[in-house]
Formats: structure tokens, sequence, C-alpha cells
């Protein structure tokens, strides 16, 4: 009599029936037994069915080698030209990559629609009463508004694609399901991995009825691949190992630079339009950085100051942003004279790039040396470089020979790989004029790319939102009032607000700059957020929580880490210990941070 | 001036698997896991540079059925000065394949570059697990002596098996009815296209490939691509 197909690491167990069908997968570590009698797949092939029992057991077969073993299962239908391999590999650890693979032999050949879905996933559970966090909106707010803020909407400059963990309401045990992928295409005629669809899933209907279009050919390409893994540390774990496997494929040294790690202790960054009043004496006709810094007070101290002294006015006639700060009250010499004030008071200076100006004699090469030219000219200290997404190489080459610490900064994130790791700062900009909750990606994915965030038409009673979501993110914030000649300021409380906000900021900076912090995680509360701070040597731990309901409210979290003390060090609620779980009140609207020792 | 220089690599198998980002057109052929017999082999510490080149064209003679493009950084018959060391490049496949076959070597398989590369542990990068461009020639489209990078060997002290130059390898593929002939290349190189529809380039995984479809020497020569070799042991 055949025997049951057994994968098991200390984390997982993955048994199968003689037939291919799943008899269990489990979370050993958990004792409970899971996942019973799920079939690994069906197919839907040129307008028919295909149950897994339609194709004959499968032949097995099984090797290892030091780091893994690997089992395969060949599934070969008896009269279509259709195979199914799939390949179990099991790190000896804690994870078991289910791997499909789908080879159509037709002949001639001619790739037509060929619809999978697995089962083992669409219906994977836990205990039963499970806590579900979806790759596409790990933690669902209103339709279509994602509280976890992906990093773009454009998945081409995105590999920020997290798993579906599934766990206990204790958010302890359970599973996290990654689905592997270094493509961002998604051609519904193509053979090769479809992981894409399974990393977009939303919700738990696309989940449970997901049928995934590939087009096989005759090879035994990557069709799907789900890499699961067994949890004892709930979503922090399955964050945590996400953030892991990303960072395996970026070299993070321009973050290590010393020279550039001034940015990470500033806490309130001013974007001033120059043609405004803020910090320009109209009346002199002259940069006025004393009035700006005296405003700057206000807020608690601005730590960088950008200038903007082109757009909108930029096209006029064809003068060209270089011209521009050659031809602007004062010149090249007056911005140098500003540097030096703000360096004199401890405050560094940004300067725009503004990729899209770029006349028709100008190339990456000379546009490069007109900006290392104005940086040298100007000892300006960053670079704020607009809506531009990626640099190229030649541009850090340039400026670091000029300006050693020149820190760049984008508008916008930067696109994956090489630009992330060259632009080490980019602002957290949003558009929407309520932006709580919400958490963006990038900031727990990479905490060494320091975030300030800023959305330039939050209106008054949204500034206090803008704050919040600072705070709550515990991210820094860009002061920007004059939106290109539209005054939009912010009210004394708020202003009263920011600079609580970064005395507490620089405070815990350390904490709040660790390098494994987890967003959102489980509160059993409905409308109540937490964010979780783990100091890197283990002296503290900080819960950020936010309540977007409109009653106070109250949670009981397990501890993530051991504490015996308890300290309010943001917002008006209160927290306590009891018996291994932390015990906070938070009021409506309100961001109350607890720091456990 | 390098000598050709050879590791002995002793006999094991691996459980080989690729994974790659994938453009329009896919990658049609076997990306495994499946398990693999490599060695004994020798493999070449360094890739071949100009130097050997030189001497390998002198040895025997060889001159390509197509000459165009063949070495086409070259001058008058040799490469410039002070570029001895630097891996040759602006070869062809059979180029490779009839310096390897003179010295009694071939090239290496897809899955034994993939090992000599990663080692038994079948590391991400040669060096280890996390990317350290330092380690490696990535950026910067400039080619560097062989022996550079001492700090980025792999486990079996091979050199700039990620980066400075993509390299060839023997496996080479007709898929569907003969309609497409293409290999694979391995290791990145020090150019990177700078958008997003660029070939991938810089520094590339050990367990990643590029498909790079076979047209016709002169296309197949290129400026970033060499190769190094291997002969089976005892």
């Amino acid at each position: 009599m055949a025997e049951r197909i057994v994968v098991e690491n200390r984390a997982l167990r993955l048994a199968l029936e003689p037939d291919g069908r799943v008899a269990e997968l489990s979370n050993i570590m958990s004792g409970l037994f899971s996942n019973r009698g799920r079939e690994l797949f069906r197919l839907r092939y040129r307008g028919e069915e295909l149950a897994q029992g339609d194709f004959p057991p499968p032949e097995v077969s099984r090797c290892r080698d030091s780091t893994q073993e690997l089992v395969t299962l060949l599934f070969r239908h008896r009269e279509l030209p259709l195979e199914m391999r799939v390949q179990l590999i099991n790190d000896l650890n804690c994870s078991i990559s289910v791997l499909y693979q789908l080879r159509d032999h037709s002949r001639p050949a001619r790739p037509a629609q060929t619809l999978l879905r697995c089962p083992l996933l669409a219906e994977l559970e836990f205990s039963g009463d499970d806590l579900i966090r979806l790759p596409g909106d790990p933690v669902p707010g209103e339709p279509g508004r994602p509280v976890l803020r992906p990093v773009r909407e454009s998945s081409v400059n995105s590999d920020a694609k997290p798993p579906l963990v599934v766990t206990d309401r204790e958010d302890r045990y359970g599973f996290s399901v990654l689905f592997p992928t270094l493509s961002d295409l998604n051609n519904e005629g193509a053979a090769q991995n479809r992981n894409m669809d399974l990393c977009r899933i939303e919700t738990l209907e696309q989940l449970r009825g997901h049928w995934l279009a590939a087009a096989p050919d005759d090879s035994f390409a990557d069709t799907v691949e789900l890499l699961i893994t067994g949890l004892e540390g709930g979503w922090e774990e399955a964050f945590d190992r996400f953030r892991t496997r990303w960072e395996s494929f970026y070299d993070l040294s321009e973050y290590r630079r010393e020279d550039l790690g001034w940015f990470s202790r500033c806490a309130v960054h001013n974007f001033t339009f120059l043609f405004g009043s803020e910090g320009f004496d109209l009346q002199a006709g002259r940069i006025d950085p004393e009035k700006l810094l005296r405003q700057g007070e206000e807020f608690g101290g601005y730590d960088t100051v950008t200038i903007w002294n082109q757009y909108p006015r930029l096209g006029v006639d064809q003068r060209s942003q270089w011209e521009f700060f050659d031809q602007f009250p004062g010149g090249r010499a007056a911005i140098r004279e500003m540097a030096e004030l703000l360096h004199s008071r401890g405050v560094y200076l940004f300067l725009p790039y503004i990729p899209w100006d770029r006349g028709e004699e100008e190339s990456t090469g000379s546009m490069g040396d007109r900006l290392a030219e104005l940086i040298a000219d100007t000892d300006a200290d960053g670079c704020q470089l607009d809506t531009m997404n990626s640099i190229p190489e030649s541009f850090r080459r340039k400026l670091d020979r000029v300006r050693p610490g020149l820190v760049f900064t984008s508008q916008a994130h930067p696109a994956k790989g090489r630009a992330l790791e060259l632009i080490t700062t980019s602002w957290d900009e949003f558009w929407r004029s309520r932006p709580m909750p919400e958490a963006d990606i990038l900031r727990f994915l990479c905490p060494r790319h320091i975030s300030p965030v800023i959305s330039r038409w939050l209106r008054e009673e949204d500034k206090t939102l803008l704050i919040r979501r600072a705070e709550f993110s515990a991210a820094p914030i860009v002061i920007w009032q004059d939106v290109f000649g539209r005054w939009m300021p912010y009210s004394d409380a708020q202003k009263a607000e920011v600079a609580r906000w970064k005395g507490v900021y620089l405070k815990y900076r350390e904490i709040f700059q660790c390098a494994r912090p987890t967003p959102l995680i489980p509160t059993g509360r409905q409308g109540l957020y937490c964010n979780l701070f783990p100091a890197d040597e283990g002296s503290g731990c900080i819960y950020s929580l936010y309540n977007a309901a409109e009653e106070a409210a109250e949670c009981s979290l397990r501890l993530r880490r051991p504490a015996e003390s308890l300290q309010v060090i943001l917002g008006d609620g209160s927290g306590r210990l009891e018996e291994g779980r932390l015990v906070a009140v938070v009021q409506p609207g309100e961001v109350l941070q607890l720091l456990t020792r | 001036m390098l000598e050709m220089d050879f590791v002995r690599v002793p006999r094991d198998s691996y459980i080989f698997r690729v994974t790659h980002r994938i453009m329009e057109g896919d990658c049609q052929m076997e990306h495994g896991p499946v398990l693999r017999q490599v060695g004994p082999i020798y493999a070449m510490k360094f890739a071949v540079t100009n130097g050997m080149y030189r001497r390998f064209l002198k040895d025997s003679g060889y001159r390509p059925r197509d000459p165009e493009g063949f070495l086409r950084h070259w001058q008058g018959g040799s490469f410039p000065a002070g570029e001895e060391d630097l891996p040759v490049v602006n070869v062809s496949r059979e180029d490779a394949k009839a310096f390897a076959a003179f010295y009694g070597c071939r090239l290496p398989s897809e899955a034994e570059w993939q090992y000599l590369a990663g080692g038994p542990n079948k590391l991400r990068w040669p060096w280890g697990n996390l990317l350290e461009r330092s380690f490696c020639n990535g950026e910067g489209g400039r080619l560097q002596p062989v022996d550079s990078h001492p700090e980025g060997v792999s486990p079996f002290g091979l050199y700039n098996m990620c980066g400075n130059c993509w390299e060839w390898v023997s496996d080479e593929f007709y898929d569907g009815d003969l309609q497409h002939r293409f290999t694979v290349l391995k290791g990145g190189c020090c150019w990177r296209g700078p958008d997003y529809w660029h070939a991938d380039g810089g520094p590339q995984p050990n367990d990643s490939h590029l498909k790079m479809h076979l047209i016709g020497p002169a296309m197949d020569r290129c400026a970033t691509v060499g190769f190094r070799c291997v002969k089976d042991g005892e």
C-alpha cells in the first residue's frame, strides 16, 4: 500500500495522500492539525474543468542537498497534453515552498488560457477562527482605501509585496504565505510566474474564489509559487521575514554613510516658496532667512529648509532652472549667504533640481555637471529631486566630489532597486485629505529610508490629521504653508503640537528609527491601530496607538517584548501592564505612545 | 599578466533552481528545482582575459568564420595597452568554445556555473546572502581586471562571478519547433541600462539568469559578455 508523502521541518508538516491530496498542512509548533483534505490544484483547460482527482496518482521523487529537501510530484493527464509538476521545497527550517509548474505539450503549440486554482491556498486556515491579512490589503479600511499604504500605486516601481498571513486570534501561531516574484509585468498570455495576481488579492472573496490565468507552454515554467512559513510570532514575525527577504536584494551601504547621517537627526522640515513673504522680504527684495527661522521656532525649530525658486514661473521664457538661480535677487551669492546663516543655526539647506526642465542641448551628463556646480557654488546640504524617482549613477559621484554629505530626497518614494539604494530619503507625500489611519509600508520595510510626511493641499482641519500621521508612524514632518502662491498656514495649536512631536521624536529617535519596526499589529478592536517600534538593543519598545473611532477605546495587547514598566511618552490616554499584557485607553482621534521597558 | 589558473571542485550534487525577472517573451527552459550532479571539475579562477585570448589566437591560429564584431575593442590585432588582465569580451559563444576546446576545456553548464558561484550552501551572492556592491564591479560600465575584488570571491575562490562581465554557459536552447535559439547569461556585469525596459545589468544573484537570444556573431558579441572554462576532473 502506498504511503503518505510527508514533508516536515521544525515549524511545518505537509502531508499528502498517495494520490496527492493534502492530508494535512499544520503548524507543528502549535500542536494543531490544519488544512485536512484539501486539493492541491484544479484546472480549467480548453473549456473543461479538471479536478486533481482527474489525474492519476503522481509520480513522486525525492532528493535533498545540504540546504533543502525536494519532493517532486508529477501529475500526467491520461488524455490531455497537460502535466502538472508540483515541487515541494523544504528549507529544513520553517518554510515549505509549494511550486506549481504547468506544462502544455500540445502540438502544434498554441498557448491557450488555462486557469489554475490552488484550493490549499484558497481554503487555507489555521484554527478555524483566524485573523487573516491579505497581501493586497493587509489591514482593511474603507473599501478601496488600504490602511497599510503600498509604496506606489504602480506595481512596476514597487517590490513591496507583503504575504498572506493567517494566525490565531492572539496573533501568535499560524502561517504566512509569500508569493515570490521578481517580475512586475502581468501578462495573461505569459507562461511564467503568475504570482502578481496573488500579490494583488485584496478581499477574502478574491482569495477564496481565485482562478489564475496562465498560458503554459512546453516547458515546466514556474506558474505559481506559495512560500509557506510556520509562524509563532504572528504578523510581526511574518512582516520581519518578508523584510529580511526584501533586504537581501539591496545594498543599503549608502544608508550607513556617516556623512549622510545628519538627515536622520532632523524632525521638522520646511519647504518655502521663495516668491512669497515667508522667506523673502518683498520690500527689500532679498531672501530673508531670519524671518523664516523665526516662524520655524513656533514649530519647535526648522531642521532643514528647502527653497523653491522657479516653478511655476519656469517656462514664461526660455531661461532654465540654472539661470533662475543666477538671476533670482542676489543670485547664487545670496543663496550661499543663506546657507551660511542656516548652518550657523544648525539648519540644513536643500535646493531643488527640476528633472523635467531639460533644454534641447542638455544631456544627463551636462545636467549632473550643472547640478554639481550649483551645489559647489551655494554649499547646500541636500537636493530635492522633485518628481524624479531615480537618478543616474553619475549624479551621486559628481556630487560626492564637490559636496560630501549631500543628501538626495525626492517628492515621491524612489523606484525599487538601485534608485532606492541611491536616494536615501524621500517624502511620504499623499493626496488624500483624510490621511488617517494609514501607514506607509516603506517606512517599515526600509526604516533607514527616512520619509517626512507631507500633503500639500491639506486644509486647516486636515493638518491635525497630518500631524497625527507623523506621530503614529513616528516620522518627521514637512511644513509647507505657501503652496506655490496659496497660503495655507497651520494654527497656533497645530504648531505647538508639531513642536511637541519634535521633542518626543528626537528624544526617542533611536527607538523610533529601529531596524525592525512593524506596522499595524492587530489590536482586536475595530478602529484602533498600533505600530510597534522595538529598540534594536532591547532597551525598550514603543507602542504607537491611534484611535480612529469617535469614542475612547480600550485595548488589551499581548506584550511583544517582556516589560516591567510602562510610560506614556505622547498623548493624553493611559496605559498599564497587566499579566503580560498592555492595557491602554486611547482618546478619539488621538495618538498615544507607550514606552515599555 | 595573469595565466590560466584552475581550482578543483569535488563531486557533489545539489538542488538547482533559477528565478529571475521575467520580461515579455518568457524563458522556455527548465528552471528547476532539480537535482544536478557537479564535478569533479577544474574551474578557472578568473574569467579568460585579453592576454589569454591573444595567446590562444597566436597558438591556435583561430579565426572566426564570421569575424564581424570579433574583439571589436582590440586595435591592430591586440588589446589596448594595460588591458591584458581585463576579461576578454566581444566574443561569441563559438569563439569562447574554440578557446576552451583548444585547451582541453569546455564552457560550464548553467548548473555548474551556479554551483561554482554559490557553493554547496547555495549563497545568493558569491560572498554571502546580502548584496554588497563594493564586493564586485557592478556599475559604471568599465571592466576591471579579472583578479579584482578578492573580497567577493565565491566559496571556491573564483573571482568576479558577480559583476564585471556576464559569462557564457554551454546551455543552448531551441524552443517550440525550432522557433528561437537562445542561451542564458550568468552573473551580471558592470553596466546597467538606465531604463526599466533595458535588459538586466549590474550585479545579479547567483540563481538568476538573463535569457539571451542568439542571432549571429556580430550581434552576439557584446562588450559586457565574457566567459570562463572548466575541465572535467577525476
